[in-house]
C-alpha cells in the first residue's frame, strides 16, 4: 500500500567519461515516508540523490515532481531546489555567517513567500533543536551533530516539501545519530518524505519505511525496511546482499541466527 | 556599500575634466595644431631659469619666448610640462606641437626633430667651492677625474670630447657620470659624489644665486658652438617655418635680447663674480619651509591626484581582476588564452613602459587619450594583471561545497557568488590586496613621466626651482606616509569587521531572541 508519490524518477542514466554511473534507475518517494538508499561505496547513490534537485544533470530519464516533470521542463533549477531541501555529508554551513544569518540568507534572497515570517520560523526550529542560545555562533565554534543540526534547519526554513540527507550519520557518535533519529520524528520533519543516502545500516533500520539497495547503478532491491530487514528475501538477493554489504550479514544474524 | 558608488563617481570625474579637451580637439585637422587656436609645447620646468616653477606657475626665459612666438603666429600658447625624457616621444606622438625646453641641438636628436635654434650657449666647468682638486677649467685638469653631465645633454658631448682630449696626451679618461636633470647633476656634486660637473652657463648662474657659497665655476666658459632651439616634428614643415620667422623677427626687433636682460642670461657671461651671501639653512627653516610645501597649492594637487590615480586604478584593476578570475575559471578556451596573453603582457614588461606606452605609442596607432586618462588606463591594466591571479587564488581557496550548499538552498549561481563565494574570497585575498594597494599607490609616481602633476612631479618641480631637496621631498613623503598610514587603517578596519566577531556574534543573537520572543 503505497502512499501517493511527491516524487518518482523514471529510468534515469547518467554516463560520465565513458563510465556507466546509473543504468536506468526507478525509484518513487511516497509523501511522508522515509526512504533509505544502501549500497556499497561507489555504487552511485549519492549521485542519484543529487540528480534529484539537479545538482547533477542525468543524460535521460524522467524526474516527476507533484506529477510534474522537472527535468525536461523550463522550471529554472533554484526554483526547483527550494521545495527540496538538502544536507550534506560535511554539513556545510556558510563559514563566514553566524548560525542566524546561515539560517536566514536564503530566504531573504529569495523574498516572497520565502522570507515571509522567516525570522519566526528559524527562531522556532532553531528552540526545537535546542540551539537558539547559539545563534551568534559562527559554524567553527559548533560540535559536528550541532552543525548538522543547524544544516537541517537551515533547509526546513525554505519549508521543502522533500528532504534529502547524504551520509547523515558518517561523522556522528552514537549520541549525535540518536538525536538526529529523535529529529526524523521531530513535529518538523516527521509528516515530510525524507531520502537518505547512508551506509550505516543501524541507522537505515532505525529510520526507514522502504529500502531501496543500489549496487552498480543499478536498483537491486526495492522493499519495505521491515521486509527488508526480515531477511526473508529471495534467496539470490540475500546472498547478494550479504556479499556487497558484509554489514547486512549482522543484521540479519540478529533477526534469524539459524541462516548463519 | 555607500564608499563604492562615491568612488564609482570618483570615476567619472576624468571624462569630465577632458571633456573640454576633447573638444578641442576635434579641430585638429583644420588648424594645423594639435589644438586649434593654441601652439601646445612640452617643457620640462626643472631648468632654471629657463623654465622652472615657481609658487605653482610655470614661469623662465623659455615661457616668455613661447607667448611672444605664439602670438606672432596669432596663437596663445599653451604650456605641457612634464619630464625631459617624455618630450620628444610626447612631439612624435602628436601630444604637442614643439618642445620648448632649452633643448640642445645635437645630431642625435636632428635626426628624429627639426630644430628652430634661438639661442647660443656656453658651458662652464662647476666645482664645489672648497674643492682642492687642481681643476683649471676645460682642460687636461679633468682628466681622471669624475664628472657629472645631464643626461642627453650637449654636455655629454662635451665630456666625450675631453676623454678625447685627455687620451691623446696619454692621460686617463674622465669617469662621465650621467643624471637626469641639471639640477641632480648639481645635487651629486655638492653631495661629492662627482669631482666637478658641466652645466650650461646660465644654469651655474641661476645655481649660484640659490645655493650661495656652494659652488665654483672653474676656469672659462667653453664650447660657444652649443645651440638650444625649439623641437618640431619631422612632418611638420610648415610649422617649422612660422615658427622660424617668429623667431627671427623678434631677434630683429631687439624683443629677444629684452628677454634675454629680463631673465638676465647675459650675467652668466661671468658667473664667478657672484658673491657669496645668505647663510646655510637651520633645521628651523627646513621644518618651516616643508610645512609650507605641505599645504601649498601644487603639493594638494598633487597629493589630490595620486591618491584619485590610487583608488580609481584599484578599482577599475579590481573589477578586471575579478571579471578575468572568473573567466579564466571557466570553460571557454579563447577567453582562457585572451587571459593568458593578457597576463603575460601586464605582468611581464615594467608598468613604466606602458604608461609611456598608452600615452605616446597608442596615438600613433590612432587612439589618443588625455594624460590623466591615459595614467588611469596603464594603472588599472598592470593592477588588473596582478588583481586577476589574487582573486583567482581567494576564489579557489574557497571550498566548492560552499557554493554547492548555496546552489542546492535554490539561490542563483549570480547571488551564490555575491554572498557565498565573493565575501570568503575577499577575507582570504585582504592582507595580499593590502600589499597591492600600498604597492600601487608608490606605483602612481611613475605617471610623472607623462606631465600628470601628481606628487613627486610637485615636489620634483618645487626642488628643482630653489634646490630645497630635503624639504620638498620631505613633505612628499608625509603624504605618501600618511595615505599608507590610511590603506593600513582600512585594511585592519576591514579584517576586523570581516572576521568572525564578537559584535556580529551578539547582534545575531539578540535578533535569534527577539524573534522567538515574537512566537511565544
Amino acid at each position: 500500500m503505497l502512499a501517493k508519490p511527491v516524487l518518482s524518477l523514471e529510468d534515469i542514466r547518467l554516463t560520465i567519461d565513458g563510465k556507466h554511473i546509473l543504468n536506468g534507475c526507478d525509484l518513487k518517494i511516497p509523501e511522508g515516508e522515509v526512504v533509505v538508499i544502501l549500497g556499497p561505496s561507489g555504487s552511485g547513490k549519492s549521485t542519484l540523490m543529487r540528480c534529484i534537485n539537479l545538482l547533477q544533470k542525468p543524460d535521460s530519464g524522467r524526474i516527476l515532481f507533484d506529477g510534474e516533470d522537472i527535468l525536461n521542463s523550463s522550471a529554472a533549477a533554484p526554483a526547483v531546489r527550494r521545495k527540496i531541501g538538502m544536507v550534506f555529508q560535511g554539513y556545510d554551513l556558510f563559514e563566514h555567517m553566524t548560525v542566524w544569518d546561515n539560517l536566514l540568507l536564503a530566504p531573504r534572497l529569495t523574498g516572497g513567500a520565502y522570507a515571509h515570517g522567516m525570522s519566526e520560523r528559524a527562531a522556532e526550529l532553531l528552540d526545537g533543536i535546542g540551539l537558539l542560545e547559539h545563534a551568534g555562533r559562527y559554524p567553527h565554534q559548533l560540535s559536528g551533530g550541532q552543525q548538522q543540526r543547524v544544516a537541517i534547519v537551515r533547509a526546513l526554513v525554505m519549508q521543502p516539501r522533500v528532504m534529502l540527507f547524504d551520509e547523515p550519520t558518517s561523522a556522528l557518535d552514537p549520541e549525535a545519530t540518536e538525536q538526529l533519529q529523535k529529529l526524523f520524528g521531530s513535529a518538523a520533519l516527521k509528516s515530510m518524505a525524507k531520502v537518505v543516502v547512508t551506509h550505516d545500516i543501524g541507522f537505515a533500520r532505525r529510520v526507514a519505511d522502504r529500502i531501496v539497495f543500489i549496487e552498480n547503478g543499478s536498483v537491486i532491491a526495492n522493499l519495505s525496511a521491515q521486509h527488508f530487514f526480515s531477511g526473508d528475501v529471495p534467496d539470490r538477493l540475500h546472498r547478494f546482499l550479504t556479499k556487497t554489504m558484509p554489514e547486512l550479514k549482522l543484521q540479519y544474524s540478529e533477526e534469524l541466527p539459524s541462516r548463519v | 556599500m555607500r564608499l563604492i558608488s562615491l568612488l564609482a563617481l570618483l570615476l567619472t570625474l576624468p571624462c569630465l575634466a577632458h571633456a573640454q579637451n576633447a573638444d578641442a580637439e576635434n579641430h585638429n585637422a583644420i588648424a594645423g595644431t594639435v589644438t586649434a587656436g593654441y601652439l601646445t609645447y612640452g617643457t620640462a620646468a626643472t631648468f632654471p631659469p629657463f623654465e622652472f616653477v615657481k609658487d605653482g606657475s610655470l614661469v623662465g626665459f623659455d615661457i616668455d619666448l613661447a607667448a611672444e612666438v605664439a602670438s606672432r603666429m596669432h596663437l596663445a600658447s599653451s604650456p605641457v610640462n612634464m619630464e625631459f625624457g617624455g618630450l620628444i616621444p610626447a612631439l612624435i606622438g602628436h601630444r604637442i606641437d614643439v618642445i620648448n625646453s632649452a633643448m640642445y641641438l645635437s645630431p642625435e636628436r636632428e635626426g628624429v626633430v627639426d630644430f628652430v635654434p634661438y639661442l647660443s650657449i656656453s658651458s662652464v666647468v662647476l666645482v664645489p667651492r672648497d674643492s682642492r682638486l687642481p681643476v683649471t677649467g676645460y682642460d687636461l685638469s679633468l682628466c681622471g677625474l669624475r664628472v657629472g653631465v645631464t643626461l642627453g645633454g650637449i654636455e655629454m658631448r662635451d665630456a666625450d670630447k675631453a676623454t678625447e682630449n685627455c687620451l691623446q696626451n696619454k692621460k686617463p679618461a674622465l669617469i662621465i657620470l650621467p643624471y637626469p636633470t641639471a639640477q641632480n647633476t648639481a645635487l651629486n656634486l655638492l653631495q661629492e659624489r662627482t669631482d666637478a660637473a658641466f652645466t650650461s652657463q646660465f644654469g651655474a648662474a641661476v645655481l649660484m644665486q640659490e645655493v650661495p657659497g656652494r659652488y665654483r665655476v672653474a676656469g672659462r666658459p667653453f664650447g660657444t658652438e652649443g645651440q638650444i632651439g625649439l623641437a618640431v616634428a619631422k612632418t611638420n614643415p610648415e610649422l617649422r617655418g612660422s615658427l622660424t620667422k617668429a623667431v627671427q623677427e623678434l631677434k630683429k626687433d631687439g624683443r629677444l635680447d629684452q628677454l634675454i636682460k629680463k631673465w638676465h642670461l647675459n650675467r652668466g657671461q661671468d658667473v664667478s663674480d657672484v658673491e657669496e651671501s645668505g647663510k646655510a639653512s637651520d633645521w628651523w627653516v627646513t621644518v618651516k619651509l616643508t610645512l609650507d610645501y605641505l599645504v601649498s597649492p601644487p603639493f594638494l594637487k598633487g597629493a589630490g591626484i595620486t591618491l584619485f590615480l590610487t583608488t580609481s586604478s584599484l578599482i577599475v584593476g579590481s573589477l578586471i581582476g575579478i571579471i578575468l578570475a572568473v573567466i579564466s575559471g571557466g570553460r571557454f578556451g579563447f577567453f582562457r588564452l585572451s587571459v593568458m596573453i593578457y597576463l603575460w603582457l601586464f605582468r611581464g614588461t615594467p608598468v613604466l613602459l606602458q604608461i609611456v606606452f598608452i600615452y605616446n605609442v597608442l596615438p600613433l596607432l590612432g587612439l589618443k587619450l588625455a594624460a590623466l586618462t591615459s595614467a588611469v588606463l596603464a594603472l588599472s591594466l598592470n593592477e588588473g594583471a596582478y588583481m586577476a591571479e589574487i582573486a583567482r587564488s581567494g576564489l579557489d581557496a574557497v571550498k566548492p561545497e560552499q557554493k554547492t550548499a548555496g546552489l542546492a538552498l535554490g539561490l542563483s549561481p549570480l547571488s551564490v557568488f555575491r554572498c557565498i563565494t565573493a565575501p570568503q574570497a575577499f577575507r582570504i585575498t585582504l592582507p595580499m590586496l593590502g600589499n597591492q594597494v600600498i604597492g600601487l599607490l608608490k606605483s602612481s609616481a611613475l605617471v610623472s613621466v607623462i606631465a600628470v602633476p601628481e606628487l613627486l612631479l610637485a615636489a620634483d618641480q618645487a626642488a628643482s626651482a630653489n634646490f630645497r631637496y630635503i624639504e620638498a621631498l620631505s613633505a612628499a613623503a608625509i603624504y605618501y606616509l600618511a595615505f599608507t598610514s590610511l590603506f593600513m587603517l582600512l585594511q585592519r578596519y576591514l579584517e576586523q569587521s570581516l572576521a568572525p566577531g564578537k559584535s556580529s556574534s551578539e547582534k545575531a543573537l539578540h535578533r535569534a531572541q527577539a524573534a522567538m520572543e515574537s512566537v511565544r
